[in-house]
């Protein structure tokens, strides 16, 4: 399965959920492929990181731009059980090439107007990548959502609103133990003393974008 | 069943594929800027290696081996 995280607005936490994935995917026995499509290199950075302070890292990090992000993960996808390609925040020629062979396309938004404002595009972005790759599935969240319960509720119900963009209901919260973990090159899940909140977050995460592929609706 | 429809291979439209690709923002020529960092395999000795290990730990917040080295090297060369 391919899971793409990005977006076209920057800053709003795609890359680490994109390693959070990977980190889980790879803790429940898959061979996982971990792509950094994005400029900053961010994802790459994190697993150079690790790696430097010797934990073991059972995936492959690779970095790929541009068309051949499509190329390439053509060639080498069939050697995995899942990749997840983080793709940064802008509309690039990266996010596009994911998109036109990807299984899923997950975006996250923050729980503010500039962000959610940016949805309708992702859905043209989305309508778009579907006339290459009909069977994509996508799903919008709420990403870095603060202690104020009601901007996140009124975040997800502009989210139900969009067409073709299946929001998750899970709101992953902006917790100090996300970049705790981040800087000891760590998953939140793998991080001692466990945050029981921030895991149970992104596991809910993790189960709907692996889990529910056959169940959810376009 | 004795006979079986042909399968139809969808044709991927490779040129369409290349359109949408192509509408995306701004990364330079494809892959060009792929890697601006250069990679370099080093030879390196056990006992500097663990030197190495013993300095990037000392402090809080240890740093992994490659941004140690690389920012030994930056302030070699900005000197």
């Amino acid at each position: 399965m391919i899971v793409t995280i990005g977006g076209i607005k920057g800053g709003v936490g795609k890359s680490l959920i994109a390693v959070n994935l990977a980190v889980i995917r790879s803790l429940d026995g898959k061979k996982v492929l971990l792509v950094d499509g994005d400029d900053q290199g961010t994802a790459s950075d994190w697993a150079d990181h690790r790696m430097g302070l010797g934990i073991t890292t059972p995936w492959t990090t690779v970095r790929l731009k541009g068309v051949s992000v499509r190329n390439e993960l053509i060639k080498m996808k069939d050697d995995y059980d899942d990749v997840v390609i983080d793709c940064g925040g802008r509309d690039t020629a990266s996010l596009r090439a994911a998109l036109t062979i990807s299984d899923v396309f997950v975006v996250p938004f923050q729980p503010k107007s500039f962000d959610i404002w940016t949805v309708s595009k992702v859905s043209e972005v989305v309508e778009e990548a579907r006339s290459i790759n009909p069977s994509l599935q996508a799903y919008s969240f709420i990403n870095c959502g603060g202690a104020r319960g009601k901007d996140n509720e009124e975040a997800q119900d502009i989210l139900k609103q969009v067409e073709g963009i299946s929001p998750i209901p899970v709101s992953v919260g902006l917790r100090k133990a996300f970049s705790n973990a981040t800087a000891e090159g760590l998953g939140v899940v793998e991080f001692k003393p466990q945050d029981k909140k921030a895991s149970l977050e992104i596991k809910t995460l993790y189960r709907h974008v692996f889990d529910t592929k056959k169940t959810s609706k376009r | 069943m004795a006979v079986k429809a042909k399968i139809q291979k969808t044709r991927i439209d490779e040129k369409k594929i290349d359109e949408f690709i192509s509408k995306g923002g701004s990364h330079p020529e494809n892959n060009i800027e792929v890697d601006s960092d250069h990679r370099l395999t080093l030879r390196i000795p056990r006992w500097l290696v663990d030197k190495i290990d013993e300095k990037r730990t000392e402090k809080v917040g240890k740093m992994s081996r490659n941004l140690w080295i690389l920012q030994q090297i930056e302030r070699a060369v900005e000197e």
